[in-house]
């Protein structure tokens, strides 16, 4: 247990110092919700109700900017080595490592969201369920990208490459979290089931997505 | 089986033998299937001549599935025994499985025209369709990327059989998320009530798709191997020519 | 001679290693279609030292990474103890590959401190550890703004930290000094004092004490 704190708190600590930490992942989101209305035009209706999906699939578009980091650079500097050889179970590695490098960058999406509300005149309450349903996709998402990114570590331009892998895996995730803004949006009662099918989807990915990547792992050191 | 098989010269022979009656099954099918489909069965009563692009379209739809559920098994009998047939099969597969979607989706398309009066509509079965093109895309894609062929082999491998778990999740969350969406005003469709002067030219069609399919990937699998015979001769000339150059070389 | 046994009083005291044989049986390896090594057979005892030499492009990274259990051989088998590499690679092996595994915004301290943790070895080993390497000065350091040497010191530092019987170690004297050479040697000196054994992949003579050699280009 204590060794699997150490690679959560070592892979948040350094995600957070590294690469712009979580002001990357902020700032492209935060920079695709305020260019949308400006491709989509200033009606208040209109954007009331793309809202909640637009930023679902915006939250998911920061996720995918961000994967190349979760594995690429310990492929090449040979911490992967390293952790395949360590005396922790290596599924058990990857989920403690892409969790804490995921929530130490993605932590501001959740809050953005909520001033994303404001900005789209999406009402306060299906923006909060919007924000948590968010909330509860982020382990999904940013495991699918880990699993993503594995695969493709170390490969020259690996971003395009894991967008590519990921995006169908995060079709699920996406149609829950963003259903849950919408349908809160459109007063449906099914929000609540919504949010309730993101987190057992992303429950379902911290169970079985963890050996997948420690598969991928082994196939890409082999 | 497949072990027998993983021996090149066997599969070879085997190859040699299955390629041209593959062939000649596939065009005769075809022949009928296409017969039977333009000129042997009637028109639909509610939807004419059009439901002529079931017969090309339905069958696609079944390859495509088909073919990836193939692609899966390969790669899941290369990850566990590791027969480098199986790999080759995978490998060869994707692009043969991602024809077919691409197929599926054209003559969906077309038949949508008539029948929703729009060339794309977001219905459960179409999107499913796109999500299973991006998982080939993806397959192919990472495939190409790598190098190394065996780090190719078993990273293609770990995604394929991923793929199997994503797209049963992506079936039931686009049937969900469809059923969020009011139905409008254009027609539902629910798929065709299949009357028996129907079935005869669809289950033809169906197996003459199967039979193509059966023969691309064989073909493939011997071409594929014909290559690597040769790029293996290469560099065995390569690694002869290196050995004497280090040997001359060593005296100094 | 004396030299070295005043440097030997410096090492930490760290738990007693459990020495562990590595036995490889008709290993054959390949790589890009290219055939590396066939049938090689290689034995390592307690206390043994086996140095891989041979050109660029022969197979000493592979065949390091096979005895590792990271690279799946074509043919043969590699056994550590009577156990299979792969399964009890983690609990034996220390491993320096041809990077260090280091992360250029972590102190030396921080990334030593965490792999002392995954080890169960007690921190107050790294800086004794350190020192021997000569880079104990560089503790709150981040790695990358050590020299490629410096940073091969750190690796051997976090090799040792392992406390693991056998080490598997990748050109560990690629960009180290005469005077990294000698400390190099020294820390080899005490892990097979301890009972350890060391397979090294070397391009330069590194002069260890009774080290078996093994030629690979004798392979191609």
């Amino acid at each position: 247990m204590s060794r699997l704190g150490a690679v959560f708190a070592r892979e948040a600590r350094l995600a957070w110092s590294g690469g712009g930490g979580p002001a990357g992942p902020a700032a492209f989101f935060l920079a695709a919700i305020t260019l949308a209305p400006l491709a989509i035009g200033p009606s208040p209706e209109l954007l009331a109700a793309a809202g909640p999906g637009l930023m679902g699939f915006a939250a998911l578009l920061s996720v995918l900017q961000s994967a190349e980091r979760l594995y690429g650079d310990d492929f090449s500097d040979g911490t992967l080595d390293l952790y395949a050889l360590s005396p922790m179970g290596l599924s058990l590695l990857c989920l403690a490592k892409t969790l804490g490098q995921g929530i130490a960058t993605l932590w501001p999406l959740p809050v953005i969201v909520l001033l994303g509300g404001l900005m789209y005149g999406v009402p306060l309450q299906p923006s909060l369920m919007l924000a948590a349903a968010l909330a509860a996709a982020i382990p999904a998402l940013v495991l699918l990208a880990g699993f993503a990114g594995a695969l493709a570590a170390g490969v020259r331009r690996s971003g395009l490459l894991i967008a590519l892998i990921a995006a169908p895996m995060m079709v699920p995730v996406l149609i829950f979290a963003a259903g849950a803004g919408r349908a809160g949006f459109e007063g449906d009662e099914r929000a609540l089931a919504n949010l309730v099918l993101t987190a057992s989807v992303s429950l379902g990915t911290i169970a079985l997505v963890p050996f997948g990547i420690a598969a991928a792992v082994r196939s890409r050191l082999g | 089986m497949l072990s027998y098989f993983s021996n090149p010269q066997r599969f070879d022979g085997l190859a040699r033998r299955v390629i041209p009656v593959l062939g000649v099954l596939t065009v005769l099918l075809l022949g009928i299937g296409i017969y039977l489909s333009f000129f042997g069965s009637p028109p639909d009563y509610q939807q004419g001549d059009t439901v002529r692009i079931m017969y090309v379209h339905v069958p696609a739809a079944y390859m495509a599935m088909a073919l990836y559920a193939a692609l899966a098994g390969a790669s899941f009998v290369f990850f566990v025994w590791r027969h480098a047939l199986a790999d080759a099969a995978a490998e060869v597969i994707a692009p043969i499985g991602a024809v077919f979607t691409v197929l599926a989706l054209f003559t969906g398309s077309l038949w949508g025209k008539p029948m929703w009066g729009t060339w794309w509509e977001w219905d459960a079965r179409m999107t499913s369709v796109l999500v299973l093109l991006l998982v080939y895309l993806g397959y192919m894609a990472l495939r190409a990327a790598l190098e190394d062929a065996q780090q190719a082999a078993r990273a293609g491998a770990v995604l394929a059989m991923a793929g199997v778990v994503n797209l049963v999740i992506v079936k039931f969350s686009v049937d969900w998320w469809s059923s969020l969406h009011q139905p409008a005003s254009v027609i539902r469709f629910d798929g065709p009530t299949i009357h028996s002067s129907q079935l005869w030219p669809l289950a033809i069609m169906a197996l003459a798709y199967t039979m193509l399919a059966a023969w691309l990937v064989f073909y493939r699998l011997r071409s594929r191997a014909v290559i690597q015979r040769a790029r293996q001769i290469e560099r065995r000339k390569l690694q002869a020519a290196r050995a004497a150059q280090s040997t001359q070389g060593s005296g100094a | 001679m004396l030299a070295m046994t005043t440097a030997l009083a410096e090492f930490p005291a760290l738990e007693a290693l459990s020495p562990q044989t590595l036995e490889a049986s008709g290993l054959s390896l390949a790589r890009g279609g290219l055939r590396l090594v066939e049938g090689l057979d290689l034995a390592l005892a307690p206390s043994g030292a086996l140095l891989l030499t041979g050109p660029n492009g022969t197979g000493k990274t592979t065949l390091l990474r096979a005895l590792a259990g990271l690279v799946r051989p074509d043919a043969g088998a590699v056994a550590i103890g009577d156990q299979p590499a792969s399964q009890v690679a983690a609990d034996t092996l220390g491993w320096l590959g041809h990077a260090d595994g280091l992360k250029p915004n972590e102190t030396l301290r921080r990334a030593l401190r965490f792999w002392a943790d995954m080890h169960g070895t007690p921190r107050t080993a790294i800086l004794p550890l350190m020192r021997v390497m000569g880079i104990g000065a560089l503790i709150d350091r981040p790695a990358g703004q050590l020299s490629r040497g410096q940073q091969r010191r750190a690796g051997l530092v976090r090799v040792a930290l392992a406390n693991r019987p056998l080490w598997l170690l990748d050109e560990p004297a690629g960009p180290l000094d005469g005077a990294g050479r000698d400390r190099l040697a020294e820390l080899v000196a005490w892990h097979r004092s301890r009972g350890g054994s060391v397979i090294a992949a070397t391009h330069q003579t590194l002069d260890w004490p009774g080290a078996a050699m093994l030629d690979l280009g004798m392979y191609r």
